[in-house]
């Protein structure tokens, strides 16, 4: 009979790749070996249902998140998320922005966090409430081409993009109010009052007039 | 045909074709072309009898089934058969798991390598470390420090129940 320290560290990976983020930690307190591994394995882990990332708890300085998949809460000491402000998450990444209106994208379960360029024309007119959502378009951990879009409003809602490698957000005017967005198959669907727009290539959309319109409302 | 021999000296004949969802051999037969019979032997040294034997069912099933075909133009009624199929092939004790990864890994057979890890994951989540330690009899060799101290502080949120 083989014995269960004799798998290599390929299957202990393998394995890990399959369980949660707090299997995984569960799993790498077993032996030295599997420690090991959970240590230098620092991929984003699988999880079928997000968590639900409530607000601080003041007392106790962590934040509260809510397992769907366990039904129970978790507080989690997270410094990097103090004083933040928290706009969207994609893919376990978070879009914060700290006191300065600096945006950042942080990933709490590889504690991995960049800067992003800051804000277009925010210094006059943005403000933190002014912030709607942000979303990516793919996992950052994955690949380093992805898109950044901000929906923010200033008397109306307005989009910015940013790609990896570029200094300034890309603005797109948009007439019509936008309540949400999401991305799903390759393109950026936005929801406006009427109308339910595709932005197929982020680029080639900066005008307005490509906009299609997808769908309409009644 | 290519003959396998466990580790408790039991022989396996099967048709290279079949066989050959296995890279490792596949690699061994392809270097040994054309040499004698002899040589169309694979020691399998690592694992007892049982799971040859488990490997071949395995390689047999999906012979008739080949993983391009399965993807490609399977249709949903067969896909669901299969999915099934290694459903009950994957349903058995943790230790011939254990035993399945290690043939798999030696012999690279990344389906069977991919089920098996699979299922392993799904008996270990919402354990306890010392849950499965208890099942996979691992003992943990951790010095005091680190038993104490270092990995209860390291993901503390995750210990609730366990430390706190």
């Amino acid at each position: 009979m083989a014995n269960w320290s004799d798998l290599s560290c390929d299957a202990i990976e393998h394995i890990m790749g399959f369980l949660s983020l707090p299997d995984r930690h569960r799993f790498s307190a077993v032996c030295q070996n599997w420690r090991r591994v959970a240590k230098y394995n620092n991929c984003s882990p699988v999880e079928q249902l997000p968590w639900l990332m409530m607000r601080e708890d003041a007392s106790i300085k962590k934040r509260k998140f809510y397992r769907l998949t366990e039904k129970r809460h978790y507080h989690i000491d997270i410094p990097e998320l103090q004083n933040m402000r928290w706009i969207g998450s994609s893919f376990g990444w978070l879009f914060i922005v700290d006191r300065k209106f600096i945006p950042h994208l942080f990933n709490p379960f590889t504690r991995e966090c960049f800067e992003l360029p800051v804000f277009p024309r925010f210094e006059e007119e943005m403000q933190h409430e002014g912030l709607v959502k942000a979303i990516l378009s793919h996992d950052p951990s994955k690949t380093h081409d992805f898109t950044v879009l901000l929906l923010y409003y200033i008397n109306i809602t307005r989009m910015a993009f940013w790609r990896p490698g570029e200094n300034t957000w890309s603005c797109i005017p948009c007439n019509d109010y936008v309540s949400d967005a999401i991305f799903f198959r390759g393109n950026f669907y936005l929801a406006c009052t009427e109308h339910l727009f595709v932005l197929s290539d982020v680029e080639a959309n900066l005008r307005r007039d490509r906009l299609k319109s997808v769908a309409t409302d009644k | 045909m290519i003959t396998l021999i466990s580790s408790d000296k039991r022989k396996f004949h099967v048709l290279e074709e079949v066989a050959n969802q296995s890279l490792t051999i596949r690699d061994v037969i392809e270097d040994r072309r054309g040499r004698r019979r002899a040589d169309r032997i694979i020691l399998v040294t690592n694992i007892n009898s049982k799971i040859p034997e488990k490997v071949i069912v395995y390689w047999l099933r999906h012979f008739l089934m080949p993983e391009e075909i399965a993807h490609a133009s399977m249709s949903h009624k067969k896909a669901e058969k299969l999915k099934k199929w290694e459903a009950k092939f994957f349903d058995t004790d943790i230790d011939t798991l254990n035993d399945l990864i290690l043939a798999a890994d030696s012999l690279d057979i990344p389906s069977l390598f991919d089920g098996a890890c699979e299922k392993v994951s799904d008996i270990l989540k919402n354990r306890s470390a010392e849950e499965v330690g208890e099942i996979s009899k691992i003992e943990n060799e951790f010095t005091h420090e680190e038993e104490e101290e270092e990995i209860p502080s390291e993901n503390a949120w995750v210990w609730r129940n366990e430390f706190a």
